[in-house]
C-alpha cells in the first residue's frame, strides 16, 4: 500500500509541475498566431489540473498527506520562440508519461487500469506538440528508443 | 522561493532493461539485464511435451518414454498470447505494406512491433507469401484489436515491470494509429 502511496505522491508532484508549466507556456503563447498549440496546451491544462484534484482525493482517502506544489519551479528554457514552447511542452508530456508508466507498474486493479490510461493519453498527446510515435512511450523500455 | 523542479516532473529513477525472461519473472525495476543471452529458457510453447528417447541400446525393443512437465506461470501465458497478438498484427501490417502507397506510412509501426516482440523475446512468423494484401482499414481494425489485447495484458499482469511494459506498448500504438493519414481512418 505504501508503494502505491508513494506512486500517487509522485504522480501527484509531476502533474503539480504540469498545471505549473502549461500554465506557463500558456501565459506565452498567442490564442490567435499560435492557434493549434494554444489549444492543445489548454486542453493540456485543463487535463492535468483535473488529474491533480483527482489524485488529491485519492491520496486522502488512503490516509495520506497530498504533496503540496512547490513554491517555483524553474521555467523550461526557449519559451521566447514558438518552436521552444512546443519542445517544452513536448517534453513536459513525455515526463508526465514516465510517471504514469511508473505508477502502472506500481499499482493493480482498478487504478492500474486508470494509470493505463493516463499513460496512453499522455501519448497521444504528444503529438498534438510535434511528437513521434515511439515504440515505448514513458521509457518503458530504455534499452530501445522510440 | 527556491526554484525545485526544472520544467518537468521528475522521471522515475530506475531504467529498467526487460528481456522476456526478465518480464514475465518479474524481476523488480532497477535490474538491469541489457546484453545478457536471450535464450527461451522459461517455458516454449511446447512445453509439457512428451519426449522419446531410444533406450540404452538401439537394439532394446521398447524406448524409454519421459515426459516432461514444465508449468508456465500465468505472466508467462500472458507473454506467449501477447506474441501471438503481436505476430498477427505483423502479418497484416506486412500485408498491407505490399500497396506501394502504404509502404513507407506502415514502416513505422511494424518497425515499433518489431521492437515490441524483441523486449518480449518473441520469436517473429514469416507471414503467407500468398496472404492477400490488407488494406488501411484492416490495419486500423487489427491495431485497434492488438491494442485491447495489450491493455487487457497490461491490466492483469502479475508482474509490475510487465504491466509497464505492455501499457506503454498499448500507448505506443495509440500514437502510430494517430499518426496514421486521417482520410483512412
Amino acid at each position: 500500500m505504501s508503494s502505491e502511496l508513494d506512486a500517487l505522491q509522485t504522480t501527484l508532484a509531476a502533474e503539480h509541475a504540469a498545471v505549473y508549466v502549461y500554465g506557463l507556456i500558456g501565459s506565452r503563447t498567442s490564442q490567435t498566431a499560435e492557434a493549434p498549440l494554444y489549444d492543445a496546451l489548454r486542453a493540456a491544462y485543463e487535463a492535468h489540473r483535473e488529474r491533480r484534484d483527482t489524485l488529491i482525493g485519492e491520496i486522502a482517502a488512503l490516509g495520506g498527506t497530498p504533496a503540496a506544489a512547490a513554491a517555483a519551479y524553474t521555467p523550461p528554457p526557449g519559451l521566447d520562440t514558438t518552436d521552444g514552447r512546443y519542445a517544452a511542452a513536448l517534453a513536459l508530456e513525455k515526463g508526465c508519461a514516465a510517471t504514469y508508466a511508473a505508477l502502472v507498474g506500481t499499482t493493480s486493479g482498478s487504478r492500474r487500469s486508470e494509470a493505463i490510461e493516463l499513460l496512453d493519453d499522455a501519448a497521444a498527446r504528444e503529438l498534438s506538440f510535434r511528437g513521434a510515435p515511439e515504440a515505448f512511450p514513458g521509457d518503458a523500455y530504455p534499452g530501445e528508443a522510440g | 522561493m527556491a526554484a525545485k523542479v526544472a520544467g518537468v516532473p521528475a522521471r522515475p529513477p530506475a531504467a529498467v532493461t526487460l528481456s522476456r525472461r526478465s518480464a514475465v519473472l518479474g524481476l523488480a525495476a532497477g535490474v538491469l539485464l541489457a546484453g545478457c543471452d536471450h535464450g527461451d529458457d522459461i517455458g516454449s510453447p511446447d512445453s509439457g511435451r512428451t519426449t522419446t528417447t531410444p533406450g540404452p541400446s538401439s537394439s532394446s525393443p521398447t524406448p524409454t518414454t519421459t515426459t516432461t512437465t514444465t508449468e508456465q506461470t500465468p505472466d508467462e501465458q500472458l507473454v506467449d498470447e501477447v506474441v501471438g497478438q503481436l505476430n498477427g498484427a505483423i502479418g497484416v501490417l506486412e500485408s498491407a505494406r505490399r500497396r506501394p502507397d502504404l509502404h513507407i506510412v506502415l514502416t513505422p509501426l511494424l518497425k515499433a512491433h518489431r521492437q515490441h516482440l524483441k523486449a518480449l523475446d518473441g520469436e517473429s512468423q514469416s507471414p503467407s507469401a500468398a496472404a492477400p494484401r490488407a488494406t488501411l482499414q484492416d490495419v486500423r481494425r487489427s491495431e485497434k484489436q492488438l491494442r485491447s489485447a495489450l491493455v487487457d495484458a497490461a491490466g492483469n499482469a502479475g508482474s509490475g515491470a510487465l504491466a509497464k511494459l505492455l501499457a506503454s506498448m498499448s500507448a505506443s500504438v495509440t500514437q502510430h494509429l494517430d499518426a496514421l493519414p486521417q482520410a483512412a481512418r
